[in-house]
């Protein structure tokens, strides 16, 4: 029983970070249509900026936390403004192949200036027991720091000016430039912020792994995945989704077999896909 | 008089294009550049599939990658586990993909937009991740070997064989797009309900166009193992769905041209810079971006639209002459 | 009409041309002195390092031997250089890279450091008139089996490290392994070569949970897995930063026992992430410096190198240094550089791939003409209380 709760435990924690990336996604998505295929990479890049700011700089983690997201929600912006937005209007297809340039573009030159793995410390390097549970305490921040910033970003969703402008966009977007709202400015706005998101995922995540190139590209693919069963542009759906596929795995690895635990995460999206064409939560065609 | 003027030049192109073996075959180097030609024309047949289903019908599939991959191992392991002559074998490896993407195609059809172009990579996620682990199916380290009969031997012979291919694939794609069923193609991908109200059942007509597409990509990967001579797991990368994706974009989708030219253009680009190393992806990937936002309809795309431009041009000025 | 048609046939003509210049330059001519070596590597991704410290040993011994003023046969003196191709450790890649090399560059010799490009060049280096001799630097058991007749392979097969480990882990009480090595077909290959030996040497296995090294951030559910089947000593590995990381976080979750690390990780690479109180009780191969203990001059190689690239020397560049003297040995034995078939040969002449481990890092001692395997003799280690003890050096030939 405990074996089961500990990997449930992994579970989550593995779900938190997938939620961060696939919220942003899903935010790009509702608002822009684009699927922003680079995203992963953006989080690749605050990874880095974590070990600039923190072992090269010598800030403190939460100090570098605030920075990195400012950071890397303006490069997101001058993503948003220099590949993106020339491309509104075309079909969905297009944006895709400019995010696949960004990615070579991207990790080419990150490997090009440090081709070697980079490490950051933790925090709090300490462990804790729980219930038969033994873990990281990093573990615990980045579970109970995704849960903040969850919260954080309905908050401002639901209940500021801005936020409420990005949610009727996101449902209706004609009807939004209608009423008046500033479709550039919102574009902008909410590539900050989903970029901003990722950088909170990578530092959470990098002091437990390593900074590498490639590290953005395959937590992108499960982003989609969950930002897909999700429903294209649903909040709900990428947060329940992420945390469902994070636990899924965890159990896939401890019940069903490591090697093909990415055949079935997969293989229960083009199942849910197959029942639900456009999502569990119904997002927009 | 127009029209066989017309054919008249695609003859002449033919014809030039099967002479380049005759001289490139005297010197060892030209015998490489042969190779690389080759390779460049299945690669060609292969977007030419993408094209079908994506530049005409408008569902992009990102599985193309694993379906060319699927087609490869088919070939390879009727030829070396099963003993089949390589022409049944490449007929069967071809039939067998096209069945493999029916069966896909039966869920992932029933989405649209980005959600079938996840569903599709998602697939060639778990095809590669099958042909990763599943060492008994891929060959494991050594890979499987796919030997040739002897008169395929010489470069110049699978040379042959691929162009004869590579033309009767551009010969099928082009009766199809003229024809009805073309029509119903293009109407989907312009308007999915609408194609419905005139009375297309479209999600038949996206099936049938799939299933197609997935038989051409399936003879493409047949033809992959055979001037390769050997297979390996990482054919099913989904990395080769993005290339043939880029190719197609590159060249001009719902183009006949465009395919041709953006694989062979690029897929010679980039085996001839590969000395300078990694930085190559970087070029790529800006080169990418600037294509995809000046010129979003491609080479051919470009240049079409540029040849009406200047024949407007042409007209007008040839008018205020007189 | 006629604008279209200028158009295309312009755009027709300039492949042609392109065609033909990039045959232009490649003939070749055959007074040249300069003897071009071809190296297939992934030197780009992730893999990038270790196809940069093969290039490093080879290109350290081409200096040495050009500085010296080449190698004579006859009244000629032959030079040699370096041409790398990335191949980014996929076959299909490799092979074009191959092809390149023989066709363009006119080259017979071949550097190949990973098992799955190896395997699909076996199949292309016979063919007549375009034979090429594969120096491969892989590890895995089947090549050094002599599966061609145009290929040396240079480190010891790894399933001769195997009767050791298994011995000083057993000997340490540790009866229950749980595997979490990498994934793919050379992970599945070490592990259930490994898995035959321990269940053969009466030791169990109580669970398995490989993981994907090469995509794989966080190892924490294929650990919490297998610890709970409650292991003596974990079978990992994969490319060093990532088996680092299985070991930080598997001392992380609890985890006292010890680590059998496969070839391919380096423990003085993990020791410089984890630090060696984690790695206790780690079993694998002998980290390079130690190296000095049997051959010498491994100390004087290991400052060059330093000197000259600023980190540490591994051993793919001490043993590919030394596979390259011996390859030049092998061409003043065959008295040809091009001759594929008569430098094959020429390794076994006489004491041509015994290196006295006083004048080279690495003490090679002989070859197996029958199979073209270089004898390595096979270095492995424990870690106890902090430090790397040498085992005895396995010469698995004689076994």
């Amino acid at each position: 029983m405990s074996f089961f709760l500990n990997q449930m435990v992994i579970g989550i924690q593995l779900g938190s970070q997938y939620v961060l990336v696939a919220l942003g996604l899903t935010l790009i998505f509702g608002i822009l249509d684009i699927s922003h295929f680079a995203h992963g990479h953006m989080y690749m890049i605050g990874a880095y900026l974590l070990y600039i700011v923190m072992v090269l700089g010598g800030v403190n983690y939460w100090l570098a936390l605030v920075i990195c997201m400012a950071a890397l929600s303006i490069a997101g912006v001058v993503v948003e403004r220099a590949v993106y937005r020339p491309l509104r209007g075309q079909p969905h297809i297009n944006s895709f192949i400019a995010a696949i340039g960004l990615i070579l573009v991207l990790e080419t030159l990150v490997r090009g200036i440090q081709p070697d793995a980079l490490r950051v410390p933790k925090p709090i390097d300490k462990n804790f027991s729980f219930l038969g549970i033994n873990m990281e305490v990093q573990r615990l921040i980045v579970i109970v720091g995704a849960i903040v910033f969850i919260i954080l970003l309905q908050v401002f969703i639901k209940r500021t000016r801005l936020g409420t402008a990005i949610e009727a966009m996101s449902q209706d977007r004609e009807g939004a430039a209608l009423v008046g709202i500033n479709v550039n400015r919102m574009s902008a706005l909410t590539f900050a912020i989903a970029t901003a998101l990722a950088a909170v995922a990578a530092v959470f995540m990098a002091p437990l792994a390593f900074v590498s190139p490639e590290m953005g590209s395959v937590l992108v693919l499960k982003a989609f995945v969950i930002v897909v069963i999700g429903g294209l542009g649903s909040m709900k759906g990428a947060i329940l989704g992420g945390y469902l596929l994070g636990i899924l795995e965890a159990l896939a690895i401890a019940y069903i077999s490591s090697a093909y635990k990415d055949v079935f995460a997969f293989g229960v999206l083009i199942i849910i896909l197959a029942i639900w064409p456009t999502g569990i939560f119904g997002g927009r065609d | 008089m127009k029209k066989y003027g017309k054919w008249a030049f695609y003859l002449l192109l033919i014809v030039i294009v099967a002479l380049i073996p005759l001289y490139l075959n005297r010197s060892k180097s030209g015998k490489y550049t042969i190779q690389v030609l080759t390779m460049a024309m299945i690669w060609a047949i292969a977007t030419l599939s993408l094209n079908l289903i994506l530049g005409y019908t408008g569902q992009a599939s990102l599985a193309h990658g694993a379906f060319l991959g699927i087609g490869a191992y088919a070939f390879g392991i009727f030829v070396e586990r099963v003993g089949i002559n390589i022409w049944p074998a490449l007929i069967l490896a071809s039939l067998i993909t096209a069945f493999l993407g029916m069966l896909v195609g039966l869920p992932s059809l029933r989405t649209k937009g980005p959600y079938f172009a996840i569903v599709t990579l998602c697939f060639n996620v778990i095809v590669f991740k099958v042909f990763e682990n599943w060492t008994w199916l891929s060959g494991g380290l050594r890979g499987q070997k796919v030997t040739m009969p002897s008169y395929l031997e010489a470069r110049w012979a699978r040379y042959y064989v691929v162009l004869g291919f590579l033309i009767l694939a551009i010969l099928i794609e082009r009766q199809i797009v003229k024809s009805l069923l073309g029509s119903s193609f293009i109407a989907i991908r312009s308007n999915e309900n609408l194609s419905e109200a005139v009375g297309i059942n479209s999600f038949r007509t996206k099936l049938l166009s799939f299933t197609v597409s997935c038989f051409m990509v399936g003879l493409a990967g047949g033809l992959f193992a055979m001037e390769k001579g050997s297979l390996d797991y990482t054919i099913t990368n989904y990395m080769y769905s993005f290339y043939l994706l880029i190719y197609l974009l590159i060249g001009g989708a719902a183009t006949l041209a465009g395919p041709v030219v953006g694989t062979v253009g690029l897929y010679f680009l980039l085996d001839k810079i590969k000395g300078i190393g990694e930085w190559r992806y970087f070029i790529f990937g800006l080169i990418l971006i600037v294509v995809i936002i000046y010129f979003p309809r491609g080479i051919v795309g470009g240049a079409k639209q540029f040849w009406e431009w200047a024949k407007k041009k042409y007209y007008r000025t040839g008018e205020v002459l007189e | 009409m006629r604008l279209k048609t200028i158009i295309v046939l312009t755009v027709a003509l300039l492949m042609l041309t392109l065609g033909f210049a990039s045959c232009g330059d490649g003939g070749g001519d055959g007074e040249s002195v300069v003897v071009k070596i071809g190296l297939n590597a992934p030197l780009s991704g992730v893999a990038a390092g270790y196809g940069q410290d093969i290039q490093a040993g080879i290109e350290m011994a081409i200096n040495e031997i050009n500085d010296d003023g080449g190698i004579k046969i006859g009244d000629t003196t032959y030079t040699f250089e370096l041409k790398s191709s990335d191949d980014g450790m996929v076959p299909e890649q490799a092979l074009a890279n191959a092809n390149q090399f023989v066709l363009e560059e006119g080259i017979n010799i071949i550097w190949d450091p990973t098992a799955n490009t190896i395997g699909p060049q076996m199949g292309i280096n016979t063919k007549a008139g375009e034979e090429f001799l594969i120096m491969a630097y892989t590890s895995v058991p089947l090549y050094a089996q002599g599966a061609n007749p145009l290929m040396i392979t240079m480190p010891p097969p790894f399933s001769i490290y195997l009767p050791e480990w298994i011995k000083l882990s057993m000997g340490s009480g540790w009866m229950k392994v749980g595997m979490l090595q990498t994934t793919g077909a050379y992970g599945e290959l070490w592990g259930s070569t490994f898995e035959k030996a321990w269940t053969g040497a009466g030791g169990e296995v109580v669970a398995k949970a490989p993981a994907d090294y090469y995509t794989t951030t966080d190892y924490t559910a294929n650990l919490t897995t297998v610890l709970a089947a409650n292991p003596d000593v974990l079978f990992i590995g994969g490319p060093s930063d990532p088996t680092a990381l299985v070991i930080e976080q598997a001392r992380g979750l609890g985890f006292k026992g010890g680590f059998i690390v496969i070839d391919q990780a380096k423990l003085d690479d993990i020791a410089d992430i984890t630090g060696m109180e984690a790695l206790e009780g780690a079993i694998g191969v002998l980290p390079v410096e130690n190296g000095a203990d049997f051959w010498p001059a491994m100390t004087d190689f290991t400052k060059m190198y330093e000197d000259e690239y600023g980190e540490r020397v591994t051993w793919e560049t001490a043993i590919c240094y030394t596979g390259f003297m011996i390859l030049s040995k092998a061409m003043e034995a065959a008295q040809s550089v091009d001759d594929v078939e008569a430098i094959r040969a020429g390794f076994a002449d006489g004491d041509v791939s015994v290196t006295s481990g006083d004048v080279y890092p690495v003490g090679f001692e002989g070859i197996d003409d029958e199979t073209g395997a270089l004898l390595m003799p096979g270095t492995s280690t424990m870690v106890v209380d902090g430090v790397f003890v040498p085992g005895e050096p396995i010469e698995w030939w004689k076994l």
